[in-house]
């Protein structure tokens, strides 16, 4: 399993992660459309971050009806063909991590794909705090 | 148009009627966004003479074609309106998350004129706009009523909110939102008097940018200028007060004095190792969360965010109260109740003031002891103010209006400029202040004029007059071009304190303009003369450019500024040299010939 781990006792919640996240991917800037998010549900709480673990036999895949979800096999992650995804949400209420989200304007989900897998992550890299990081956990 | 959503909707309480007018590249391209935008719009729907209360007055939160984005700083948004403070221009902007909000919502600027007959917030989920019955509403806290909003509109909703002492017209309530203040100038009593609540936003369209690829360059190529900020970043706001203190220019016990021996128990180390719970960020901000969650360690286990600086010089050094966690309860209840805690500091310091002197006894006061240090009055008051009741209401006008009702000498010591009370950044220490306190648009405020490029010098070098007001005229176009984009000031780190090519190329990435620093420049004296034209159609002229008395009658008695002041005569040869810099004339009106140079013909100050 490998993910961008993160470290509640350094994110201050400025959201730049997801600024970069969706700059990069998507060409525009909107935390709505990152493929990870941060948020601060206490009035004064920490934040909590939602993102893919990448886990070897996600449920995900399995409830996925159009098979938009998959893993890929070289790099074992989750990866989502767009143009298969027809915004059902089940993906998104099986994921234990709440780490797939929709957007109202757009029909396929977002969700966290390191990248596609490369050596660089946008998020880690943007991070001015150094909470995130790439996490490698034998399964 | 890249940079902007190129709508701005305006809303007419009176009439409940909502429309939207399209942002011209002309009009961008005159104004920039934010502080522009909302200034024209300000002078061309206010007329001369409104009542800042009343039906006429516009109240109008404004973005910049940099917020949104990734840009540092970039989620400060701004409340511009007439001030019942001042009864003067005001524009006042806040950190969080609203801005990047209301642009992702489609909109630039939201215009809100009129006056609802009952209680209501106004609702924006992307394009639809509407008004909300709030009779429930009214009467709560700041948390309170973002929280039920929450609870009804969804999670993903900023909002900007009056707390009691707005809907209750305390001429010094202010604005909060999420758990940031637009603090300045009675913001939150203009939102009350129409009746409106809140203003909820919902939004999540993009923010498209000319280059993004080159934008997240340049923010990992700025990214350590921030972090270099090490100051800010690990003791955020407060490490101003040993920094001031030292400097000999933190007010003290109503700017009696302007270094304090007891400051050591406000020092920001003091609330980062007994106090602090963790950091947090305005949206956007790669400082590191220069805004931190704090703890009363008393029975009240009082939670704030901050106490930033400014409120630790106004309930701190010039109450003469050095009890953190007496601070940290005003703090947060002056956050509930939605008054500025600056102007709330000046106003209990002055009222220390008069009862030190005898000119008010407890007769006056409710039976409240005011002398300077105590802790529990600061405290006690805030819940007075909210409420007009007793001595609250009379708090509640501000040292202007308190001075004048006293009487009796007292306006000798009353610090206010055009009614709104200072920061704690000394008049007399820096000599550039003096003046940028004299001519701000706003009156006491420290974000016109910035006070940074004098800080660098010494005692020696602040006295003179030369070069000040240059530098007066230098950071005050950075700061108009700041709330402008909008960015938070804090950015000088970032982009300088002065214009400077990282604004133009921030501006470029933004927007696709080959925009020069002249031009920039240009547009930096365009909106001042603009704010400047509202206030002298007001009637202000070069008479009201005035300081307190104490600042030009009374020396700093003591600390590394000893000695220090500024007479009346060098502040008239600083504002003749600042007039001339500005282009207006002896009075301070700006010339026809500056307003027609600067694309303002159609601008009539005695209409």
């Amino acid at each position: 399993m490998r993910y961008v781990a993160f470290d509640v006792n350094r994110c201050v919640g400025c959201q730049i992660c997801q600024l970069v996240c969706s700059g990069t991917w998507e060409k525009v800037f909107n935390p709505f459309k990152a493929k990870l998010r941060i948020e601060q549900t206490e009035w004064y709480g920490e934040f909590e971050a939602h993102i893919c673990h990448n886990e070897d036999d996600p449920e995900c895949v399995k409830v996925c009806p159009t098979g938009a979800l998959y893993i890929n096999e070289k790099t074992r992650i989750v990866r989502l063909k767009k143009d298969k995804c027809d915004g059902c949400g089940e993906c998104v209420e099986a994921c234990p991590y709440d780490a797939i989200f929709v957007h109202p304007e757009v029909i396929h989900v977002y969700k966290c794909d390191l990248c596609g897998g490369g050596k660089i992550q946008q998020c880690v890299e943007a991070c001015p705090q150094d909470a995130l990081s790439v996490k490698e956990v034998a399964s | 148009m890249k940079g902007y959503a190129g709508k701005i909707t305006y809303v007419d309480l009176s009439s409940g009627k909502i429309w939207n007018d399209a942002v011209e590249e002309a009009f961008a391209r005159k104004y920039l966004g934010g502080s522009g935008f909302a200034t024209r719009v300000l002078f061309d729907r206010v007329p001369k003479g409104a009542d800042p209360l009343g039906e006429m007055n516009a109240f109008i939160l404004c973005t910049g074609p940099v917020s949104g984005t990734l840009a540092h700083g970039s989620g400060r948004g701004g409340i511009v309106t007439k001030s019942p403070l001042t009864d003067y221009f005001m524009d006042s902007y806040f950190g969080g998350e609203f801005a990047a909000a209301l642009k992702q919502s489609g909109r630039d600027m939201l215009v809100i004129l009129g006056k609802s007959s009952s209680p209501v917030f106004l609702f924006i989920d992307n394009d639809e706009v509407k008004l909300v019955p709030a009779e429930d509403l009214w009467g709560l806290s700041t948390k309170d009523v973002q929280d039920k909003i929450r609870e009804r509109c969804g999670r993903y909703v900023s909002v900007v909110c009056c707390g009691p002492a707005g809907e209750n017209l305390a001429p010094i309530a202010c604005c909060i939102s999420g758990r940031r203040a637009a603090g300045r100038g009675g913001t939150g009593a203009v939102l009350g008097s129409k009746n409106l609540k809140a203003i909820a936003v919902r939004g999540t369209k993009d923010v498209e940018v000319a280059d993004i690829k080159g934008m997240i360059k340049f923010y990992h190529d700025k990214k350590e200028n921030f972090l270099g900020l090490k100051a800010l970043r690990e003791l955020g706001t407060p490490f101003l007060v040993k920094f001031i203190n030292e400097k000999g220019g933190l007010g003290t016990l109503n700017w009696q004095q302007e270094s304090w021996e007891k400051a050591k128990n406000l020092y920001a180390e003091e609330f980062i190792q007994k106090h602090m719970l963790r950091s947090w960020a305005c949206f956007a901000c790669n400082m590191g969360g220069c805004t931190r969650v704090v703890r009363a360690i008393s029975k009240s286990s009082t939670v704030t965010e901050g106490p930033e600086y400014e409120t630790l010089f106004a309930l701190g050094s010039n109450c003469g109260v050095d009890d953190r966690d007496k601070i940290i309860e005003t703090d947060r209840l002056c956050d509930d109740y939605g008054i500025d805690t600056i102007s709330y500091g000046g106003c209990i310091g002055f009222l220390m003031e008069c009862y030190e002197k005898g000119l008010i006894t407890k007769d006056d006061t409710g039976g409240i002891d005011f002398s300077f240090g105590n802790g529990d009055t600061l405290v006690q008051c805030t819940h007075l103010v909210a409420k007009r009741e007793g001595i609250g209401n009379f708090i509640a006008l501000g040292v202007k209006a308190m001075a004048e009702k006293i009487g009796r000498g007292a306006e000798k010591f009353a610090c206010h400029i055009r009614g709104l009370e200072p920061p704690g950044h000394s008049a007399r220490a820096l000599k550039s202040m003096a003046l940028g306190y004299a001519v701000s648009p706003r009156g006491g405020s420290h974000h016109d004029t910035r006070p940074g490029p004098e800080y660098q010098m010494d005692p020696e070098a602040r006295a003179k007059t030369e070069g000040k007001a240059q530098i007066a005229y230098n950071t005050s176009n950075w700061a108009v071009i700041g709330d402008s984009m909008i960015v938070c000031h804090f950015c000088e780190g970032v982009y300088g304190v002065t214009l400077t090519e990282n604004h133009v190329n921030l501006l470029k990435l933004v927007t696709g303009w080959d925009l020069s620093l002249k031009e920039l420049t240009e547009i930096a004296n365009r909106i001042h003369a603009l704010k400047r034209s509202f206030n002298c159609r007001e009637g202000l002229r070069r008479k009201d450019d005035r300081l307190p008395y104490r600042f030009m009658h009374e020396r700093i008695p003591s600390g590394s500024s000893k000695g220090l002041g500024i007479t009346p005569d060098e502040l008239q040869r600083l504002l003749d040299e600042y007039y001339q810099l500005r282009g207006w004339d002896s009075e301070g009106i700006p010339t026809r010939e500056t307003l027609n140079k600067l694309g303002l013909t159609d601008v009539e100050i005695n209409a």
